[in-house]
């Protein structure tokens, strides 16, 4: 077949091939050049910093690197990192030596955390009002992390049906209900508006430690001697909770098969959604249909909540010169009047106190959700900062809770192939031998 | 099975049988209509089956935000938008991520295609021992899945200063075992007699395989360029680590970004997405009648 083909036919395609393959690889080397030519050149007046958000959320960023760039002439480039991937990232930049200056990160982890520097300095000045107790501070009295911001998890109610049913639901974190009163509350909402579900809760073990902390547990906590257990009441409450999981209450897809619980507020069939404080900022957007709010944390008789850092500032210390003018641009993106900006347009609640932000949103269920989170913060119990603390401690001596066994446990709690005292011990085993002494 | 004792009573029953005839012909047509109806109903079952969900996708990017969780879920949009794309496009450097992965894409699949088919010839062609212990090498990186090799060839990469680079993504994907493996069994097919006239013709063992062997396996060559080109085009992890600048990333990071640790902004992921389907879907109408042969060897490992 091929015999009777003219022979100018594969010459010309040789030469073809030839070609492509001479400018591929001058391609190749060209690539290879540029890249190394440029990233040693002008590294004093570059810095570098990882973040991974939302395009909204790098808004702030963008806005004080514009400002910094225009005060000190030093430039600060943002690459937007993806979450899933983020950490191997970090892990492979490191053993690259190829860490950037400046990073906001979701977790430290042991492998890169003798690289940071220590930002104590900006934490002890006294004007930040930066609260001490979600940095990261190792023995020695070094500070590895400074949060962007702060999260916690908190309740948003569908207002339309709360209306349609009559049913009343406290504003004010002062006159807040209990778990059984909200339920209760819920109930009738349902009865009388003809909705699926009475609330969904995030298949997160940070969300159901919230709940714990309300109901007086202490979820999986570590004695002095760095044992896990758990106590009598954080037993109650896990029985609770897991027989809230009904599909009548609450729908058993979302801590068993990974249902959406976003998805199902969102759709308007479901009264309540167990979430956090940065679903704000996207249902001020993507909630059209109905009206929703954020009402205050139930407390049973604990005010509590799961509070965390949303993410660690860390400065890595590549050298002299360029960890200085880390350090620098940090303690500037720290002083009150930048932080503040800086949480107004992210939509943060803020580390430092006495900011008092105004955010920008147009929706008036966001700027109230805002303002109920600020009153709240500083009402919570001390136990609401338990997790984040101790994460830090274990990072610092090497280890890290890689697998939280939580929800698939309580999973099988809640499809019934285990009762929630096993689930609970299976989780205290869990804790223990990831993190445990 | 009834229509072979339907012809042996027919035998038995001659008379009978002559006025059964005609009934019989209705049955076995009326049955063909039959068989030939239950494939097509169920080759239309399994393509909406395939293309419902599909369907429902792309219109569900020109739903605004609100409209995508709303109950009755609906699927056409009742206000189209095009806010999704308008924000996907404006909120990363698209343009710039669209270029880089074009231009890896394409590079990696004419490298891929020449090297497979190069090594693909002479693995079929030659008989020499340390050709054989090289096959059962580029075998061998088939047994080890992707995240395995990640650390080691990213070791690799960067003591070789492609750290950074776009080539760091297009050189460890150019030799792929699949491609090797397809034109090794191509060129097993070709007879060896083709070989041998050519050289007793008088040419030397470049023009043979120029002249006679590339020509002959183009339809090889296109299904593994349209295999590799999604490959690369798809890459997302490998990508990740190796890149750092922004100016380099590839389209995949740009619109796994859009998935944030907390929330997804569903209406801009899913315009990105719909954004980064459309060279795929033109590389499929071009090629439209080597993909369906390409598809035959799909379930392959890149």
């Amino acid at each position: 077949m091929t015999l009777k083909k003219s022979p100018t036919g594969p010459s010309r395609l040789r030469r073809a091939l030839a070609a492509v393959a001479a400018v591929s690889a001058a391609a190749i080397v060209l690539a290879g050049c540029s890249s190394s030519g440029s990233s040693s050149s002008d590294s004093d007046k570059k810095l570098t910093l990882w973040l991974s958000s939302s395009a909204a959320q790098q808004a702030g960023y963008d806005q004080l690197v514009k400002e910094y760039k225009q005060k000190t002439g030093v430039q600060v480039k943002i690459v937007n990192i993806p979450y899933s991937g983020y950490s191997t990232k970090l892990r492979d930049a490191a053993q690259a030596n190829a860490l950037p200056d400046i990073a906001s990160v979701p977790a430290l982890d042991p492998i890169w955390t003798k690289k940071l520097i220590d930002l104590s300095s900006i934490v002890d000045t006294k004007s930040n009002k930066i609260n001490k107790n979600f940095i990261a501070k190792t023995s020695d009295g070094d500070v590895l992390a400074i949060p962007s911001d702060v999260t916690a998890s908190g309740l948003f109610i569908n207002k339309s049906l709360f209306e349609k049913a009559g049913v009343s639901y406290p504003t004010s974190p002062d006159k807040t209900w209990t778990w059984e009163e909200f339920i209760k509350a819920a109930d009738q909402v349902r009865e009388s508006t003809g909705a699926k579900y009475d609330l969904t809760f995030d298949a997160s073990p940070s969300r159901l430690r919230a709940m714990v902390y309300e109901m007086g547990g202490k979820y999986v906590h570590a004695d002095s001697s760095g044992t896990f257990s758990t106590d009598k009441k954080t037993q109650k409450a896990v029985d609770y909770f897991v027989s809230l999981n009904n599909d009548t209450i609450m729908p058993k897809s979302v801590w068993t098969s990974g249902a959406d619980p976003s998805a199902l507020f969102q759709s308007g069939q479901v009264v309540a959604y167990w979430s956090g404080v940065w679903q704000v900022s996207s249902f001020a957007e993507s909630i059209t249909k109905f009206d929703w709010a954020s009402v205050p944390t139930p407390a049973q008789p604990v005010q509590a909540s799961d509070v965390n850092s949303g993410g660690l500032v860390v400065g890595f210390n590549n050298s002299d010169s360029e960890s200085t003018a880390a350090k620098a641009f940090l303690s500037w993106m720290y002083k009150p009047a930048q932080y503040k900006k800086l949480t107004e347009v992210n939509g943060y609640l803020p580390v430092e106190s006495g900011l008092d932000p105004q955010y920008p949103f147009k929706s008036t269920a966001a700027q109230d959700a805002f303002k109920l989170y600020n009153d709240e913060l500083p009402l919570y119990a001390p136990i609401s900062g338990y997790f984040n603390q101790a994460q830090t401690k274990w990072v610092l001596n090497g280890k890290s809770l890689t697998t939280d066994p939580s929800v698939t446990e309580l999973g099988k709690a809640i499809n019934g192939q285990e009762s929630t005292s096993e689930a609970l011990k299976n989780i205290v085993d869990g804790y223990n031998q990831q993190v445990g002494k | 099975m009834s229509a072979s004792s339907d012809i042996l009573r027919t035998g038995a029953l001659a008379a009978e049988g002559r006025r059964r005839t005609p009934h019989r012909k209705k049955n076995i047509a009326s049955r063909q209509i039959g068989r030939h109806l239950s494939a097509t109903t169920l080759l239309w079952v399994f393509a909406i089956g395939f293309a419902f969900p599909l369907l429902w996708f792309v219109l569900s990017s020109f739903k605004p935000s609100g409209d995508l969780f709303s109950y009755p879920l609906t699927l056409f949009p009742k206000q189209w938008t095009l806010s999704g794309y308008t924000t996907a496009w404006q909120s990363f450097d698209f343009a710039q991520y669209f270029i880089n992965t074009i231009i890896v894409a394409c590079v990696t699949t004419v490298l891929t295609v020449a090297a497979s088919c190069a090594s693909g010839y002479a693995l079929a062609k030659y008989q020499n021992r340390w050709l054989k212990v090289f096959f059962v090498c580029i075998l061998a990186t088939t047994m080890l899945p992707t995240e395995v090799m990640l650390a080691p060839s990213f070791l690799v990469i960067r003591d070789l200063g492609l750290y950074n680079a776009l080539a760091g993504i297009i050189v460890p994907s150019i030799l792929t075992a699949t491609g090797v493996l397809m034109f090794r069994s191509f060129f097993l097919t070709v007879p060896d007699d083709l070989v041998e006239a050519a050289r007793i013709d008088g040419a030397r063992e470049l023009s043979i395989f120029f002249r006679i062997m590339v020509p002959l396996s183009r339809p090889i060559m296109l299904t593994l360029a349209i295999f590799s080109f999604q490959w690369r085009w798809n890459d997302y992890i490998w990508p990740l680590l190796v890149l750092n600048d922004p100016s380099k990333f590839t389209l995949q990071i740009g619109i796994q970004s859009i998935v944030g640790a907390q929330n997804i902004n569903w209406s801009v992921l899913l315009g990105a997405s719909v954004i980064s389907m459309i060279p795929l879907v033109i590389l499929y109408l071009v090629f439209q009648k080597y993909v369906m042969g390409a598809n035959i060897n799909a379930g392959l490992k890149d």
